[in-house]
């Protein structure tokens, strides 16, 4: 589109005007005609004008015209009375003097300095009458008189003579008049006779004087007054004719009369002197005339002067003043004027007619260009027109915009300042480097400037010629968003290429689901290379490997355009099975339609190897925790209880409920609060892994040692993890190998005691024979204390390190083992003393047992011998031999019943300790490890103990232990 | 006048050899099988000095009669003698911090016995 840029913007601001005159109009339309009533008015007004013009012109002329006149006239008629009155003068020289002499006259008439004062006068004369008679005395007379040569002429002889007998000046020309009669040429005579008739003075007719010589010749006139004689009645013209002695007179030139007399009066008329009353030309006197062309003004009137007519034709020369003028240049320029006026009508009406015709194309081009503006202003690009020399020309919003200026500050100023590229010198070179205008185009990224702030254009620059000049229209674009975008897009292609997480964009538009993208990471875990699968549909999960409802998942979620992610095994590059995390989310364009499918997947075999890997030893971790004997709880770095297992809970009988949340204050309180007041209380630190476990001594809800340590995570979070240790049993064994050692050296050291303290006595006192007897049954009896001791101990030892292992076990008959014992026990404890006897309660058919006879015979000797020790008094103790089912198993079953001093329940419950002894009186001989003995057998034969007592009545003890079988003997 | 003593002892045989030793000595002595005992007769004979035996049944031991005897305002300085089959060094500084003035472990010398308790007696103790 070919638009003058400049003009669009400078139509701009009147828009609305070009509105309203694309709708009105400015001169309506179809109105040539209106040119024709507009040349009408215009003549009719000129000629209006003219005409009064003229009229008042006219009228003032008429009036100066008028004036001019009067003055000639009134001028002329002064002059001629002053004439009239210079002759009365000499007339009255005369009359005063009638012997006048030539010297009076001429001094009279240089007095008057006629040359000087009356130019136009000839000179004034006297010319005298001389009758007939006297003709040659008057002639003879006068050449007496110094005028030789004076003659009267013409000399024809007539009644009287006229001769002129002075006329001053006496010049040369002058001279010829003297001696002339005038009376004799009938003009003159005519006016002479009126003069003596009239007594007045007389102008004679147009004659030629005699005094014209050889030059040019004027008519001429002459200007009478008669003189009488002085005393003679001249009242009538008889008695004036009689009277009458000559005249005095004045002889015109009639050019040098009127040109003198008409100076400075008739300037600026013409002025005609005819003689008489007609302006015959044959009577013309004098004329101004210099046959100039004639104004419509004339003034003829007929002048009485000295008793005769002049006819006086003034006339105004053409453009009287300069009046004329006017009178002609405004009709003309009136015309002109209205012819002007008729043109630029005509012109008007076809502008407006062209308008019209052109109406539509011409708001179409408004709208057009309404709509170009409305285009340049809302183009998203930047518009900028400069001139040749590249100042701008015009800048659209955009523009303005991206160099963040006013756009109307900018007009006119060099464009360098908003791209320092696009300087003075850069557009000089354009203009006579680059080729022809319409072929010329440019696009280069340049720098913008916009404050200080520089950034990134991109510039397409054209230019065209508009009137012989160059206009270079820019198009620009700040790129800076462009070039941001093209680099984030770079970096989104590169991080995408460099991604490690394969990537697959599908086109879901296709019924097939094409492949449209694939990354090197693609390629690289599925082996597939991109030129495979571009354009071709591709699932990385198939019907063929993987479940069902993953393959129906994935295909739902196509459908509904859903996101969806799983984990899934695939079949990777090498063949070999691989984890895939898979993400997939629909990708929308604008409107929302789901164009594509993004998939992003990585191998997470490894991940998953390792999660299931954290899985099963987390697992295994918790079983640990639930199940191990010991106390753990965590807490994490903020010091809040995370974890408890529930072997602490049972060891301190507190709910995992109540204890989960507590702050590690809190829950040291809440166990300080179980713990033995009277042991010291370790508080509890975190963060800090103990060196050595810290014990704690609870009393509730049990008696328990605990040993608690602390562990802090090496690394990471510091969370705390607490182990709580129940050492009660270790705690209590090892009390009691201490107790059992200190016991045991009591116990070995009371009978060493007496050994050694009566053996000193002995050695150091002489003592009878009685006593000293007495003293050595004391150190005997007390040695065999000590043997016995050390080999309960002994045995006892033994069976304990050996657990069992040094058992030689035999299926024997309880019948076997009975016999053995029984057998064992009969000789006395005590030399002399009577051997005791147990009743057998045995039945023929008894069970048979797997055990080590000899620790089997031992443990029951000890029963039987507690039997014998404890009832004292004699009394049946009853061996039997019995069968039943305990626990759901057979057991067989050897009681020894007593009827001795028997046990409280208190000191049954102690049996089993070692050293215990239910009689500490010393009566009852015995070790205290007997029924320690019996239990640690017992155990190591899986077998039980029974002891069934009760203070004065007795003890019934019986051994169990499992039956093999039953065997008839 | 003979010097009284009180032995709290369980064991017959060890009562019996005491009793044997002293006879060596002017000793007017008197015999308790366990400390509550042993607590009546000493209030009862008012002794010159008291043979304790340390582990004994009963409600008390020999320390805690002898720590009883410490804070009874009239037995405070009643020479003490712990005999004792414990011979660790614990339990001879228990047997000295509730103040017994000796400690004897069993086995012991009749003789030695026999020194200490002359020795005590003819030294009554600083209060």
């Amino acid at each position: 589109m070919n638009v003058d840029p400049v003009a669009s913007v400078e139509h701009t601001p009147e828009r609305p005007d070009v509105q309203r005159n694309g709708r009105t109009g400015l001169w309506p339309v179809d109105s040539e005609w209106l040119a024709w009533p507009a040349l009408a008015c215009g003549l009719l007004l000129t000629v209006v004008v003219t005409f009064l013009l003229w009229q008042r012109l006219s009228a003032s002329a008429e009036q100066r015209f008028a004036g001019e006149v009067d003055r000639v006239v009134a001028q002329l008629t002064q002059r001629m009375v002053a004439h009239e009155q210079i002759l009365r003068g000499a007339a009255g020289l005369v009359q005063a003097e009638p012997e006048v002499t030539r010297e009076a006259w001429h001094e009279y008439v240089s007095e008057l300095g006629l040359e000087h004062n009356y130019p136009g006068i000839l000179g004034v004369g006297l010319s005298w009458r001389i009758p007939a008679a006297q003709r040659e005395a008057h002639e003879r007379q006068v050449r007496l008189g110094g005028v030789p040569g004076y003659a009267i002429r013409p000399p024809d002889p007539r009644d009287e003579y006229h001769s002129i007998l002075y006329l001053e000046p006496l010049n040369d020309r002058n001279l010829k008049a003297i001696g002339y009669d005038m009376n004799s040429e009938p003009t003159r005579s005519a006016a002479m006779s009126r003069a003596r008739d009239t007594g007045e003075a007389a102008l004679s007719g147009k004659v030629t004087l005699v005094q014209e010589g050889t030059g040019p010749v004027q008519p001429g006139f002459l200007l009478y007054v008669p003189l009488y004689r002085h005393g003679m009645a001249r009242d009538t013209p008889e008695q004036r004719r009689q009277a009458l002695v000559g005249y005095a007179y004045s002889p015109y030139r009639a050019h040098d009369l009127f040109g003198s007399a008409l100076r400075g009066y008739a300037d600026n008329v013409v002025v005609d002197i005819h003689d008489g009353e007609t302006t015959d030309p044959a009577t013309l006197l004098y004329s101004n005339g210099d046959g100039h062309a004639m104004s419509v003004h004339e003034d003829v009137r007929t002048l009485r002067i000295a008793g005769h007519a002049w006819t006086l034709r003034t006339r105004a020369p053409a453009g009287l003043g300069a009046d004329h003028l006017v009178l002609w240049l405004l009709p003309v320029m009136g015309c002109g004027l209205s012819t002007l006026l008729f043109y630029l009508l005509r012109l008007l009406a076809s502008t407006a007619r062209a308008n019209s015709r052109t109406r539509a194309a011409a708001h179409a081009l408004a709208l057009g260009e309404k709509r170009l503006s409305a285009v340049l202003d809302t183009a998203a690009d930047g518009i900028v027109t400069t001139d040749q020399a590249g100042m701008v020309l015009t800048i659209n919003r955009s523009a303005a915009e991206i160099f963040e200026v006013d756009g109307d500050s900018i007009i006119g100023l060099p464009l360098e300042r908003l791209l320092p590229a696009f300087d003075g010198e850069w557009f000089a070179g354009q203009e006579v480097d680059s080729g022809p205008v319409e072929r010329w185009r440019l696009s280069r990224d340049v720098q913008g400037l916009s404050g200080r702030r520089t950034f990134p254009v991109t510039v397409s620059a054209s230019r065209f010629s508009l009137h012989d000049r160059l206009v270079y229209v820019l198009l620009l674009r700040d790129i800076t968003g462009q070039i941001e975008t093209e680099m984030r897009m770079r970096l989104h292609d590169r991080a995408l290429a460099s991604s490690s997480e394969a990537v697959v964009i599908r086109d879901v538009q296709s019924s097939s689901y094409p492949v449209v993208y694939v990354n090197s990471a693609f390629e690289r875990l599925t082996g597939h290379s991109a030129a495979d699968v571009i354009g071709r549909p591709f699932s990385l999960v198939s019907d063929e490997f993987n479940p069902v409802h993953v393959v129906e998942e994935m295909r739902w979620a196509i459908v509904h355009e859903k996101p969806y992610s799983t984990t899934v095994d695939v079949c990777g590059a090498d063949g070999r099975r691989m984890w895939v995390a898979l993400s997939s989310s629909p990708v929308r364009d604008n409107d929302g339609r789901v164009t594509h499918y993004v998939d992003v997947f990585g191998d997470v075999t490894q991940r998953i190897e390792f999660e299931q890997k954290l899985i099963r030893r987390t697992n295994r971790l918790h079983t640990v925790f639930s199940l191990s004997p010991d106390g753990f709880v965590t807490f994490d770095e903020s010091g809040t209880l995370t974890n408890v297992n529930p072997a602490f809970a049972r060891m301190t009988h507190l709910s995992q409920r109540e204890l989960l949340g507590l702050k590690a204050e809190q829950f040291d309180r809440m166990i300080s609060r179980l713990a033995d007041p009277d042991k010291p209380w370790p508080e509890l630190v975190l963060d800090r892994s103990t060196d050595e476990p810290q014990r704690l001594w609870l009393l509730h809800p049990d008696v328990r040692v605990i040993e608690r340590s602390a562990r802090v995570a090496p690394e990471g979070r510091s969370e705390t993890v607490l182990y709580f240790r129940d050492i009660t049993q270790q705690f209590e064994v090892d009390r009691m190998k201490s107790e059992f050692l200190s016991t045991a050296a009591h116990e070995l050291r009371t009978p060493l005691a007496s050994i050694f303290g009566f053996a000193e006595l002995l050695i150091n006192r002489e003592y009878d024979e009685a006593a000293r007897r007495r003293m050595h049954t004391i150190i005997h009896r007390q040695s065999r204390v000590l043997v016995n001791l050390i080999n309960d101990l002994l045995d006892l030892a033994r069976i304990e390190a050996r657990a069992g292992q040094a058992f030689r076990l035999e299926d024997l008959s309880v019948k076997s083992i009975v016999t053995a014992t029984l057998e064992g026990l009969a000789m006395p404890e005590e030399p002399g003393q009577p051997v005791r006897q147990v009743t057998l309660d045995m039945p023929t058919a008894v069970p048979r047992i797997r055990v080590d006879h000899e620790k089997m015979v031992r443990a029951l000797s000890n029963v039987v011998t507690n039997a014998f020790k404890y009832s004292p008094d004699g009394g049946e103790v009853v061996l039997t031999v019995c069968e039943a089912s305990r626990n759901s198993r057979l057991m067989a079953g050897i009681r020894v019943t007593d009827h001795g001093i028997g046990m409280t329940p208190e000191q049954q419950a102690r049996i089993f300790e070692r050293f215990y002894r239910a009689d500490p009186s010393g009566n009852i001989p015995g070790t205290g490890l007997g029924m320690s003995l019996v239990k640690e057998i017992m155990e190591m034969h899986g077998g039980e103990i029974e002891v069934d007592s009760a203070p004065g009545r007795g003890t019934a003890v019986t051994l169990w232990l499992p039956v093999m079988d039953t065997a008839t003997t | 006048m003979r010097a009284r003593v009180v032995l709290v002892e369980d064991q017959p045989e060890i009562r019996q050899l005491i009793r044997m030793t002293l006879d060596f000595g002017d000793f007017e002595l008197g015999e308790a099988i366990d400390a509550d005992a042993g607590w009546s007769l000493i209030q009862k004979q008012q002794p010159d000095l008291v043979l304790l035996d340390v582990m004994m049944p009963g409600s008390m031991d020999g320390l805690a009669l002898c720590r009883k005897l410490r804070q009874h305002p009239e037995f405070r300085s009643v020479p003490v003698v712990l005999l004792t089959a414990r011979s660790q060094q614990r339990d001879i500084d228990a047997g000295l911090e509730a103040g017994a003035d000796a400690y004897l472990t069993k086995p012991f010398s009749p003789m030695e016995l026999l020194e200490r308790i002359s020795g005590l007696l003819k030294e009554p103790r600083a209060q």
